[in-house]
């Protein structure tokens, strides 16, 4: 049996994102630094040295992730105007920026209180449920097999509802057959393939992925960033993912029948700039 | 037909949940608006952390004067004394503010341990002042103080009055 990751963006989301983010802004904020130019590959340049990465291609993918999560105005940047920073940045955005902020601040005048840190932990969760709830993948989940707009955590959490909690390669099974949001065939397919595994009658192990190996560590690193989904770990990684206690409210409202179509009718038109993700634009994935 | 948008919901949910959890991390900071001010004076161990406000748009900053003080409820009556700043907020170590009390002199901030939001509101800090028992300081030399400002020395020559 053959295993399929869905698509990602190649980036974890971690402090060195927050930072680059706060780069980001921080340079288009500054008028003589941005010199009138609109998101040209001379500024993409000067972005990616102001902070710190070593291509242009990688400031694509992280404004790509940012968009995706909503930190960034989707097509803000874009060739045919110049970019400010209020122009760039969305009210979640802002969020992430006070945070980065009070965390570096903290970190200036040696605060190490528990207390603090417990709370900021918990602000950065309550931010990404946000993040996520955004998040989606307007060419399709797999670009190789669906070009239909997939919101991922609709899929996940109805597959732990249904199943309770899915373990690796019941995972996989998700990212292999479901591409489209509440797609009978689809579901039906997931369902007889959770079964076979589950009743021993095939083994799965890492040999049988043959596309986005790293589907078990990005998406699900971002997934319990949020705590809408808690994780048992196992060694470097995790063995298995259920839904979280502390968002049942949020999570009712994802599992809602008219979330997805309200989701897709809600999303801007998305303007197609032709970049695709190179190899040397990822990043190593990080566990969980 | 259900009217309500679950999206619509989700968000909002989760803005609640925003919201609420920046509040908890903002008072755990000790950000305050200025009419929530002042801090009480608290008892420290070795020192006398004197409750403080500085308004970084307003550039003054607000240290209270014991009046009295009690070891069972702590401080009792306490002084506002104002005093302004050009136009960089105090850093540690930068700033010294003699401080009159009856046996006691207090002088040398020594300890910042919290910043100012930039949107007008005020951060409460505290700031930690070495408190050594000995003379009073003399009104005139206080006075004579090269880095107080105007304000303070007016403040305390109208608490000599």
């Amino acid at each position: 049996m053959d295993l399929k990751g869905w698509d990602n963006l190649g980036r974890n989301l971690d402090d060195k994102l927050h930072l680059q983010f706060k780069g980001l802004i921080e340079y288009l904020a500054n008028p003589t630094l941005v010199n009138g130019r609109t998101w040209s590959n001379s500024l993409q340049t000067d972005v990616a040295a102001a902070i710190g990465v070593n291509s242009p291609g990688q400031v694509r993918t992280i404004k790509r992730v940012l968009e995706q999560m909503g930190i960034i105005n989707t097509s803000s940047l874009n060739q045919r105007t110049v970019p400010t920073a209020a122009s760039v940045i969305t009210s979640l955005g802002e969020v992430l920026l006070a945070l980065v902020s009070i965390e570096e601040r903290l970190a200036e005048i040696s605060s190490h209180s528990p207390q603090v840190r417990k709370s900021i932990e918990t602000m950065y969760e309550s931010f990404y449920v946000k993040a996520l709830i955004h998040y989606y993948y307007p060419d399709g989940a797999r670009k190789s097999d669906s070009d239909k707009p997939f919101h991922p955590l609709q899929a996940t959490i109805k597959a732990l509802h249904k199943y309770h909690s899915l373990d690796k390669w019941e995972w996989y099974l998700l990212n292999t057959y479901v591409l489209e949001n509440d797609n009978p065939a689809q579901e039906r397919q997931l369902d007889e393939s959770i079964q076979l595994y589950r009743s021993r009658q095939v083994n799965l192990s890492m040999e049988n992925v043959i596309e986005n190996e790293k589907g078990h560590q990005y998406y699900p690193q971002y997934l319990s960033l949020s705590g809408l989904v808690t994780f048992q770990k196992s060694g470097r990684g995790w063995e298995r993912m259920e839904l979280g206690r502390k968002y049942t409210d949020v999570i009712n409202c994802i599992l809602d029948k008219n979330f997805t179509h309200c989701f897709f009718n809600s999303q801007p038109v998305q303007v197609n700039e032709g970049n695709e993700l190179h190899e040397d634009e990822q990043e190593e994935a990080v566990e969980i | 037909m259900n009217d309500v948008n679950p999206l619509v919901t989700a968000n909002e949910l989760a803005d609640k949940t925003i919201v609420e959890n920046a509040t908890k991390l903002i008072n755990l900071l000790g950000v305050k608006s200025r009419v929530e001010q002042p801090s009480l004076i608290q008892e420290g161990s070795g020192a006398y952390n004197v409750g403080t406000t500085i308004n970084s748009r307003n550039k003054w900053i607000e240290v209270l004067k014991v009046d009295e003080f009690n070891m069972v409820s702590g401080a009792i009556e306490w002084t506002p004394l104002k005093t302004r700043f050009s136009n960089m907020l105090p850093q540690k170590d930068e700033y010294v503010l003699p401080f009159l009390e009856k046996d006691l002199i207090c002088k040398g901030v020594y300890k910042i341990s919290a910043d100012v939001t930039e949107n007008g509101s005020t951060l409460l800090i505290q700031l930690e002042l070495e408190s050594e028992f000995s003379q009073p300081v003399k009104l005139p030399d206080l006075l004579a103080n090269q880095g107080l400002s105007t304000d303070l020395k007016t403040a305390l020559m109208n608490e000599e009055e």
